[in-house]
C-alpha cells in the first residue's frame, strides 16, 4: 500500500486486505455490476481477517449516561471532597450544563468486592455482581461528545458529527450475515425514542443494505412485516407469484442485468422474512423458569428483559448485531437527584443484564457472544443542582463480557474523582476497533470507499485494546 | 504525493551528505537504506519539524535520544530497549497507525541501532517537497482543452460532436455502437432524465407516430417546470439541502425551503452556470439588493446545528469546516476533507491548502436579519442609524446596564449561565467592542436564549424601574433620528464585518496566519480580495473565492458540473468519482470529451439546458439499453466504459413516489417528492428505503442497493396498496374487461401497451385471485338507535365510522370556564392506551391548544374505563402549551347507560377547579357520583379546529351510544338543580344537540346555531373482481419494469 501509486479503486481495494477485500469489492462492484455476471448479495457471509473470538455482539446501551463512580469504579476521594469545589489540579472541563465550580458529590453507594476476581461493584448492581467472573470493566474510556446528541451518535459511529455508519453497518458490511431470514442488524428500544433517532442505526456514506433494523415495541417485530389486514395469505402468495412472473418475463429480455434478479430475489427473501421472524420473537417458547431469570415476571424488568432475551433468540438466530437501548431517550440523566433516577434505572436493567448473561452461559453462547455495556458517557464526580451529575465525557466505564474478553478484571482507570480518564485511555475509536478485532476483523483494513476516499471506523486513530484479549 | 519524491530525495542525499570519519561505508548504508527513507516517508509527518506529537521529534540523532513524552526513543546499542523498535513492531504503541510496516524495515532499524545508531554529521531530516512534478501532471489540474470531435471515414451513426470521441474510442477498441431504442422506450427514458416524471399519454401518442421530432421534444421538456424540480433533486443532494438541524432536536428550518425554490427557479430559467455558483457563495456581497442572490446564500447554512452546545467554538469551527469541506466537494471535485489534519496521503493537497480555503469562509456570519438593500441605500441607512447613535449613545448605555445583567440572569430557553466564563464575557460585550471572532461566537452561543427584555421590571428594583421608564422615554424623543427600517431576510449567510478573524493551521505552534487561498498546485500566491464598498460590512473574501470557481480558466469547475450531468444521463460520470476527481479515482474514461463539453459549457454562456440538449439528442444516448453483450465486449470492455450500448437506471425514490402519483392521478393533489419536508432524524420511509441520502454530508451520486427492506416496503406498506386503488378507481370505466383495463393501466405505468400474454397472465391472475376472495357483505347500520333506560333516540358511534360529526370552530365556543353533559353507552374500550372520546375540540397534537372529554382503554396508566378530561392550554407561567389528563377516577361500566358530565372552573387549579359527574340509569335509585380533581392548565385552551363527536380527527373514537349532549361556556355546579332562583340560574347552553331527527342529526336546539355537520359514509363493498383488480395493480406497482429504464 505504501510503495505502490495506487491505480484505481479497484486496485485500492484488493491491495486493502486479505482474501477479505477482494470479498468485499466484489459487493462494492456488484452495486455497479453492469455487464459482468451474477451479483453476490451485498450481505453474503464472510470471511474474518484472523480467528474470530465472537460472533455475535450485544451492545446494551445505557442512554443518558450511567454513572461510573456510582457503579464500577469507586472513589473514596468524592467522600473526602464531599462539598467542596474541585481542586483546580483535575483541570477544568466544559461541562453540558456549566455546573463546573459546583462541589463534589459524594457517592452513597456501599462497594463490595464480588466473585473469586473480586471486582469491586456497588450495590445499585446486585444482580450482575454475581456475574462478576465475566466481566471485563473498562474504567478509562472517553469521547468528545459533551451532549447526548453527539455522544449517542459518537458512541454509535466514532464521532460526535453525524454522517457515519454505525457499529452495527461496519460489522454487517465486514461480515455480512449468515440468515438472510432475519435483518443482519437488529435495534431494541424500550419505551421512549432513542436521541437522535433510526440515523443511531444509520449506515451514513454506506449503502442502506447495512443499516440497523429496529424491532417494534408493539405489534409485528419489523415495520411492514405483514401485508394489510384485508389481504389474506393467499391472496398474498397469488400476488407474489404473478409478480414474478411478470417480473420473470420483464427480465427474460435483459438477462443480463443482475440487478434485476436481485430485485426478484429480494421479494421471496422479504417473503421469507414474513414467514420467520415471527418465530424469532415469539417468547411463548421460552419456559418460565428462562423468563423469570430475565425479570420477565417483576414489573421494573419485565421490559428491559423481555428485550435481553429477545437480543438472546436473534444471536441463536445467527443475528450478527443486536443492540439494546435502556432508558431510550436519556433517561439515565440524572443532572438531578441522581438517588432516586439511578436507583430505578438500575433496577429495571440489573437483573435482565445478569439473567442474559447467566442464559449465554449455560447455552454455550456467551463465548461467542460479546456483550458491551455502557452509555455515551459517565457523570461527573461534581454535583449539579445539589443531587445530581452532570455528563462527564472525559473518563468512564464500559463493561464487556464473554466473546474472547478477560473476564474478571479492570483495565485502565481514572483520574482520583474520576473526572479524567488517565491510565490506559480507551477512546470510543478504541473501543470499537477493539470490538472489531474480537470479531475477526482488523479495522484498519476494513475499508469502504466512499466519493473515492478510503474510510475507516476508526478514522484511523483506534488502536485495538490488546489487554483486554483473553 | 511525496512517496513519488522519495525515491530522488534519498539520491540526492546520498551524494551530498557526509558522515563523520568514524563513520564507515557500512554505517552510511545503514543510515541511508534503512533509517532516512523509513523516518522521511512514515514518521516525521507527525514527529518532525512540524508536528511533534506525544512530544516526540525523529528528525535528528539528538531528537531521538532526547525521546518525547513516554522516553527517548533509542537506546544506541540496544535494539531491544529502543521505545521505537516497540511501537514499530506493535508490542506497545503500534507506529505508524496506519499499518505496521514490512518486517525487513524493521529490522532494518534494529541493526542500525545495533550497530550504534550512526548519523550522519550535521544532518537533519526534512519534509520532502510537497508538490511534485508527477502531481501537477494530473490530468484534473491541466487546461480544459478545446479539442476537435475526431474524423470518423464512413460515419453514418453520429449526429453530433458527443458521438465522434464515443464512436472513435469504440472503434480503437473494435467495437461499434448499439442500434438506437424505440420511440416508446426512448420516450420514458427521456422523460424520467429530464423530469423525473413518466410520459403522459400525448408523449405516448406522439412518440408513436413515425414522425415524432424528438430533438423538439427535449426542448419541451427542457421548458416545462418539471424540469426544474428534478434537476433541483440533484443539487440538493449536493448542497445537503435539508428543513431540519439534525442532532437531537432536530428542529425545523422554517425557511430553508425558499432555498428549495430557488434552486428549481434557476434551472427553470437556466441560470448561467457560473452566476448560480457565484450567488450562492456570495450573493449578498455581489447583489446585496436582490432577494433572490441571497436566497442563493442559504447555500452557506445547511449545515447541521445543535440547539445546546455549549462548546462553542468547536462547533463554529465545525460549520466553517463543513462549508469549506462541501464547496470543494461540490464546485471543484477536491478531497479537501483529507487534507484537514494533514496534507492529503494520495492527492496533491496541502493541510495549507485547507485552511487557505477555509480562510474565504473565515468572517461567515449567519444572519436572521440581511438587508434586502443596495449599497446606495445600505449607505443611507446605515448613514442615519450613525446619527441616531452617537444622539443616543449615552442613554443606551446606562440603559443596557440596568437591562443586560438581569436579562442575561432570565435568558430563556437554554439559558446564559452554563456558558464557560470566556463564552459568557463575549456575550456581554458590548457588539462595538467584540473582535469579529468574538462576535461570531457570541452571536452563536446567543441563538441558544432569548433575553425577556418585555418582563425585566419585575426583576428590578422600584428605583431601577423608574430610571428604565425614563431612559426609555429619553430615547423615545429620538425616534426620529431613526432610519425607515429596511427589509429584511432570515436563514441567509454574509460576513461578521469587514474585517476577518485570523485563520490558523490548528496545530501550529507558531500561530502563523494562514491568508486566503487557492489550491497551492494551481497558484501558490494568496487570493486577491476585492475591496468592496463599506457599506456591504463584508471582507469580499467569498467573492474573490466565487469568481476564481467560477472563472472559465478554472480547469476544474466546467469539467465538474459537465461530469455529473453526464452522470445523471448514463449512471456513471465520464469520471467515476463524481466528487473526487483525485487519484483513489480513475481518470476520465473520455478526457477529450469531456474538454470537448466543458468547452462547449463555457462558450454556450455556462448553459446547461444547452449542455443537456447535447448530450440527450447525441446518437450515444439514444442507443439501446438491450443489446446483449458479445465475445469481443466481454474481452475489450466487459464493464461498458466506453459505451457500447446504454446502461439500464433504476429510478430514485422521488421518481418512484411521482411516477406512481402520475399513474394514480394525484400528482396535482399530493405534490411532488421534492416538496417533501425533509427531516433529518426522520427521513421519509420510501425515499429512505431507495436510497435517498441523509443530507448530512454532500452526496455526488447516490447508492443503487436493492434490500428486502425496499420489498416489504412497497409490497406491504399502506402508501403502495391505497395508491393502487386510486389507480384501479382512475381505471373504473374500464374494469369490466381486464384486457381494456390493462389497456389504459400500461401505458400509466410502463408507457406502453400490454401484450397479448400480458393480457393473458394478468386475465389468468384475476380469476384465481376472485375465487381466493369471498363476497364481502355490508354491516347492518343505523345512526339513531333506543338508548336503554332513557328510551331516547341516541347517535350510533364505531370506530372507523360509518357516522362521523363535527362542528366548525366559532367564537361561541368555551375558551375559558365549561360544562359538559352527556347520557353515554360504551360498548367497548381499545386494546392499547387510546380514548374512548365523547366530545372534544382538539387535533390531538401536544403543541396545539384544545379539551377533550373521554374514556380510558386498557393500557392506560390511569386505569381502563376512566373519565377523563385532557386539557392542552397554558399553565399559570403562561410560557408555553401544557398538556396535562385530569382522570376523574370514576368509572363506567360497559353496555350501561350513564348520565356524564364535567365542569371546568379554568382558572382554579385547586381541587374545587374540576368536578366530574356520573350516574347510573339503569338504577333509579343511583346516587350522582361527583369526583374533583387539581388542575395546572388555566388558560389559552381554545384552537381553531373542528368540535369533533365521538372522534378526534379519525383517532380515538367512541363505540357506542351517546345522546344529549350539552355544552355550556361556564362553570355550573350540577349536584344542584337548576333553578330559576338559585345563584347560578337555568342552564344556558351554548350547545345542546338531542340527537332525535334522522334527517338533522346534529340539530342544535340551543338557539345559538351550533348544528354539527354529520356524514354517514357507507363502506364501499368491493366485489371480488374490484379487488382483484387493486391487487394486480399492486403487484405492476412492485414490478422491475415500473422502477427500471431501459
Amino acid at each position: 500500500m505504501r510503495s505502490e501509486p495506487f491505480l484505481s479503486r479497484r486496485d485500492m481495494l484488493v491491495n486493502s486486505g486479505t482474501g477479505f477485500g477482494a470479498l468485499a469489492l466484489a459487493a462494492l462492484l456488484s452495486e455497479q455490476s453492469d455487464a459482468s455476471g451474477a451479483q453476490a448479495s451485498p450481505l453474503a457471509a464472510r470471511l474474518t481477517h484472523h480467528r474470530p473470538r465472537a460472533k455475535n455482539v450485544i451492545f446494551l446501551f445505557m442512554e443518558g449516561g450511567p454513572s461510573h463512580i456510582d457503579t464500577f469504579d469507586p472513589k473514596p476521594a468524592l467522600q473526602e471532597l464531599a462539598g467542596k469545589p474541585l481542586p483546580e489540579s483535575f483541570g477544568r472541563v466544559i461541562t453540558a450544563m456549566g455546573e463546573f465550580d459546583s462541589p463534589v458529590l459524594a457517592s452513597k453507594r456501599k462497594w463490595k468486592q464480588h466473585g473469586e476476581s473480586g471486582l469491586w461493584i456497588s450495590d445499585w448492581l446486585p444482580h450482575m455482581a454475581t456475574r462478576a467472573d465475566d466481566l471485563a470493566v473498562i474504567r478509562s474510556c472517553w469521547t468528545n461528545g459533551i451532549n447526548h446528541s453527539g455522544g449517542v451518535c459518537q458512541m454509535n459511529t466514532g464521532t460526535q458529527f453525524a454522517g457515519r455508519p454505525s457499529l452495527g453497518s461496519w460489522v454487517t458490511y465486514g461480515l455480512g450475515t449468515e440468515n438472510q431470514n432475519l435483518p443482519a442488524f437488529v435495534v431494541m428500544q424500550d419505551k421512549g425514542t432513542v436521541v437522535n433517532g433510526p440515523r443511531n442505526w444509520g449506515t451514513g456514506f454506506m449503502p442502506a443494505v447495512y443499516q440497523g433494523t429496529a424491532m417494534q415495541v408493539e405489534g409485528e417485530p419489523f415495520k411492514n412485516l405483514s401485508p394489510p389486514e384485508h389481504v389474506t395469505r393467499k391472496q398474498q402468495r397469488l400476488a407474489l407469484d404473478y409478480l414474478a412472473s411478470v417480473n420473470h418475463r420483464h427480465r427474460d429480455s435483459r438477462a443480463e442485468n443482475s440487478e434485476l434478479e436481485a430485485r426478484i430475489r429480494s421479494y421471496e427473501l422479504a417473503f421469507q422474512m414474513q414467514s420467520h421472524a415471527p418465530e424469532a420473537v415469539d417468547l411463548a417458547q421460552e419456559t418460565a423458569e428462562t423468563k423469570a431469570l430475565y425479570g420477565l415476571d417483576q414489573k421494573e424488568t419485565a421490559e428491559f428483559g423481555r428485550n435481553c432475551l429477545l437480543a438472546r433468540r436473534m444471536v441463536e438466530r445467527g443475528v450478527r448485531f443486536v443492540q439494546c437501548y435502556h432508558g431510550a431517550g436519556s433517561q439515565w440523566d440524572a443532572h438531578s437527584k441522581i438517588e432516586s433516577n439511578h436507583t430505578k434505572m438500575c433496577r429495571g436493567m440489573d437483573k435482565p443484564v445478569a439473567g442474559l448473561l447467566t442464559d449465554l452461559a449455560r447455552r454455550g453462547l456467551l463465548e461467542e457472544t460479546l456483550v458491551v455495556w455502557g452509555g455515551e458517557f459517565g457523570r461527573t464526580p461534581m454535583s449539579e443542582k445539589g443531587d445530581g451529575r452532570d455528563h462527564n465525557p472525559t473518563g468512564f466505564t464500559m463493561v464487556m463480557a464473554g466473546g474472547g474478553v478477560k473476564a474478571g478484571q479492570t483495565f485502565g482507570s481514572t483520574d482520583e474523582v474520576g473526572l479524567h480518564a488517565v491510565e490506559d485511555r480507551l477512546h470510543v475509536r478504541d473501543l470499537h476497533s477493539t470490538i472489531l478485532y474480537l470479531m475477526g476483523i482488523d479495522h484498519k483494513k476494513l475499508v469502504y470507499i466512499n466519493k473515492g476516499r478510503p474510510e475507516r471506523i476508526d478514522m484511523n486513530e483506534g488502536h485495538v485494546y490488546r489487554k483486554i484479549l483473553a | 504525493m511525496y512517496r513519488f519524491a522519495l525515491c530522488c530525495f534519498v539520491v540526492l542525499s546520498l551524494a551530498t551528505d557526509s558522515f563523520g570519519q568514524s563513520n564507515s561505508r557500512a554505517d552510511e548504508d545503514l543510515f541511508e537504506i534503512h533509517v532516512r527513507p523509513t523516518l522521511v516517508a512514515h514518521c516525521i509527518r507527525c514527529h518532525g519539524p512540524d508536528k511533534q506529537e506525544g512530544g516526540l521529534k525523529l528528525t535528528s540523532l539528538e531528537d531521538l535520544l532526547a525521546g518525547g513524552d513516554s522516553g527517548p526513543a533509542i537506546v544506541i546499542g540496544k535494539p531491544e530497549e529502543s521505545l521505537l523498535v516497540e511501537a514499530l513492531r506493535y508490542e506497545s504503541y503500534e507506529m505508524p497507525p496506519d499499518g505496521q510496516l514490512e518486517q525487513d524495515r524493521i529490522s532494518g532499524m534494529v541493526q542500525w541501532i545495533a550497530a550504534g545508531a550512526p548519523w550522519p554529521n550535521d544532518v537533519a531530516l526534512k519534509m520532502p517537497p510537497k508538490i511534485a512534478d508527477e502531481d501537477r501532471q494530473w490530468w484534473c489540474y491541466q487546461p480544459i482543452a478545446d479539442p476537435e470531435p475526431p474524423a470518423i471515414d464512413g460515419d453514418t451513426w453520429c449526429r453530433n460532436g458527443i458521438d465522434h470521441f464515443v464512436l472513435s474510442k469504440l472503434s480503437q477498441a473494435g467495437l461499434h455502437p448499439a442500434e438506437p431504442a424505440d420511440q416508446l422506450t426512448l420516450i420514458r427514458r427521456l422523460h424520467f432524465t429530464l423530469t423525473g416524471l413518466p410520459p403522459d399519454a400525448r408523449a405516448i401518442e406522439e412518440a408513436s407516430s413515425p414522425d415524432f421530432d424528438y430533438d423538439a421534444w427535449v426542448q419541451r421538456l427542457l421548458d416545462s417546470p418539471a424540469y426544474g424540480e428534478n434537476q433541483a433533486r440533484f443539487w440538493l443532494d449536493l448542497v445537503r439541502y435539508a428543513e431540519s438541524d439534525g442532532y437531537r432536536a432536530d428542529f425545523e428550518r422554517p425557511e430553508a425551503h425558499h432555498y428549495r425554490d430557488y434552486v428549481i427557479a434557476s434551472f427553470n430559467e437556466d441560470k448561467s452556470y457560473d452566476q448560480f455558483v457565484r450567488e450562492q457563495i456570495a450573493g449578498d456581497e455581489i447583489a446585496p439588493g436582490s432577494r433572490e442572490a441571497l436566497t442563493a446564500t442559504m447555500y452557506l447554512r445547511h449545515w447541521i446545528y445543535e440547539h445546546n452546545q455549549r462548546d462553542v467554538e468547536t462547533q463554529w469551527h465545525e460549520i466553517l469546516s463543513d462549508i469549506t469541506e462541501t464547496t470543494s466537494d461540490v464546485f471543484l471535485a477536491q478531497g479537501l476533507k483529507c487534507a484537514r489534519c494533514h496534507d492529503h496521503k494520495f492527492d496533491p493537497l496541502l493541510q495549507q491548502d485547507y485552511f487557505r480555503f477555509k480562510a474565504f469562509f473565515a468572517a461567515f456570519q449567519p444572519t436572521e436579519d440581511q438587508p434586502i438593500a443596495d449599497v446606495q441605500a445600505r449607505r443611507a441607512y446605515q448613514q442615519q442609524l450613525a446619527e441616531w447613535e452617537q444622539a443616543t449613545a449615552e442613554i443606551r448605555k446606562r440603559l443596557r446596564k440596568i437591562e443586560l445583567p438581569v436579562a442575561l440572569k432570565h435568558a430563556t430557553r437554554e439559558g446564559f449561565d452554563k456558558f464557560i466564563p470566556e463564552i459568557q464575557a463575549m456575550i456581554r460585550k458590548p457588539v462595538d467592542q467584540r473582535t469579529p471572532y468574538e462576535h461570531q461566537i457570541a452571536s452563536l452561543a446567543s441563538r441558544q436564549f432569548d433575553l425577556p427584555y418585555d418582563k425585566l421590571d419585575q426583576w428590578l428594583s422600584v428605583e431601577e424601574q423608574a430610571e428604565r421608564q425614563s431612559l426609555k422615554q429619553e430615547l423615545a424623543k429620538f425616534d426620529s433620528l431613526k432610519p425607515e427600517p429596511l427589509e429584511r431576510m432570515k436563514f441567509v449567510a454574509s460576513d461578521v464585518g469587514p474585517v476577518a478573524p485570523v485563520t490558523y493551521v490548528p496545530d501550529d505552534k507558531e500561530k502563523k496566519p494562514v491568508s486566503p487561498g487557492y489550491l497551492t498546485l494551481l497558484n501558490p500566491d494568496p487570493a486577491t480580495i476585492p475591496d468592496l464598498p463599506e457599506p456591504l460590512e463584508t471582507t469580499g473574501r467569498r467573492t474573490a473565492l466565487a469568481n476564481w470557481i467560477a472563472n472559465p480558466q478554472n480547469p476544474l469547475t466546467a469539467r465538474v458540473i459537465v461530469n455529473r450531468i453526464w452522470q445523471q444521463h448514463f449512471g456513471r460520470g465520464l469520471v467515476d468519482n463524481s466528487s473526487d476527481f483525485g487519484r483513489l479515482g480513475a481518470p476520465p474514461t473520455h478526457p477529450l470529451l469531456l474538454d470537448y463539453l466543458a468547452s462547449r459549457l463555457i462558450e454556450d454562456g455556462w448553459s446547461l439546458k444547452k449542455l443537456h440538449r447535447r448530450i440527450l439528442t447525441s446518437a450515444t444516448y439514444r442507443q439501446s439499453s438491450q443489446r446483449p453483450i458479445d465475445q469481443l465486449a466481454k474481452e475489450s470492455d466487459p464493464n461498458n466504459d466506453l459505451l457500447w450500448r446504454m446502461r439500464t437506471r433504476r429510478l430514485s425514490g422521488e421518481e418512484i413516489t411521482d411516477a406512481v402519483l402520475a399513474a394514480s392521478g394525484e400528482l396535482e393533489k399530493l405534490k411532488r417528492a421534492i416538496y417533501k419536508p425533509v427531516r433529518r432524524n426522520s427521513p421519509d420511509p420510501l425515499l429512505a428505503a431507495f436510497d435517498a441520502p441523509d443530507r448530512i454530508r454532500s452526496v455526488g451520486k447516490r447508492h443503487r442497493t436493492t434490500t428486502s427492506t425496499q420489498a416489504l416496503l412497497l409490497a406491504n406498506g399502506s402508501w403502495s396498496h391505497q395508491r393502487a386503488r386510486a389507480i384501479a378507481d382512475r381505471f373504473e370505466s374500464e374494469q369490466d374487461d381486464t384486457d381494456a383495463f390493462l389497456q389504459s393501466l400500461y401505458p400509466a405505468l410502463f408507457g406502453r401497451q400490454a401484450s397479448l400474454d400480458e393480457v393473458l397472465m394478468a386475465e389468468d391472475f384475476v380469476e384465481r385471485y376472485v375465487q381466493a376472495t369471498p363476497e364481502q357483505t355490508v354491516p347492518e347500520y343505523q345512526s339513531l338507535v333506543t338508548m336503554p333506560s332513557t328510551g331516547q333516540q341516541a347517535v350510533n358511534l364505531q370506530p372507523g365510522g360509518p357516522l362521523r360529526m363535527s362542528l366548525k370552530a366559532s367564537d361561541s365556543l368555551p375558551e375559558g370556564d365549561f360544562t359538559i353533559e352527556a347520557v353515554v353507552l360504551l360498548r367497548s374500550i381499545y386494546d392499547d392506551a387510546s380514548v374512548r372520546t365523547i366530545v372534544a375540540q382538539w387535533k390531538g397534537s401536544k403543541k396545539q391548544p384544545g379539551w377533550s372529554l373521554g374514556v380510558t382503554s386498557k393500557k392506560s396508566r390511569y386505569e381502563p374505563r376512566n373519565l377523563i378530561l385532557q386539557l392542552i392550554g397554558k399553565n399559570a407561567q403562561g410560557d408555553d402549551l401544557h398538556y396535562e389528563v385530569v382522570p376523574s377516577g370514576l368509572r363506567p361500566e360497559l353496555n350501561k347507560p350513564y348520565y356524564v358530565a364535567v365542569r371546568v372552573d379554568l382558572q382554579d387549579p385547586s381541587e374545587s377547579g374540576i368536578t366530574f359527574y356520573l350516574k347510573d340509569l339503569t338504577d333509579k335509585d343511583a346516587k350522582l357520583r361527583t369526583a374533583s380533581a387539581k388542575h395546572t392548565v388555566v388558560s389559552g385552551i381554545r384552537p381553531s379546529n373542528d368540535v369533533t363527536i365521538g372522534d378526534r380527527f379519525g383517532h380515538h373514537q367512541w363505540d357506542g351510544l351517546i345522546d344529549s349532549l350539552r355544552v355550556e361556556d361556564r362553570s355550573r355546579d350540577l349536584s344542584q338543580v337548576a333553578q330559576a332562583d338559585s345563584p347560578e340560574g337555568l342552564p344556558r347552553y351554548v350547545i345542546d344537540w338531542q340527537f332525535e331527527d334522522p334527517q338533522r342529526l346534529g340539530l342544535d336546539s340551543s338557539g345559538n346555531g351550533n348544528h354539527a355537520w354529520a356524514k354517514v359514509e357507507r363502506p364501499e363493498v368491493e366485489t371480488p373482481r374490484e379487488q382483484a383488480l387493486v391487487a394486480l395493480v399492486h403487484a405492476l406497482l412492485n414490478s422491475n419494469e415500473l422502477i427500471y429504464v431501459d
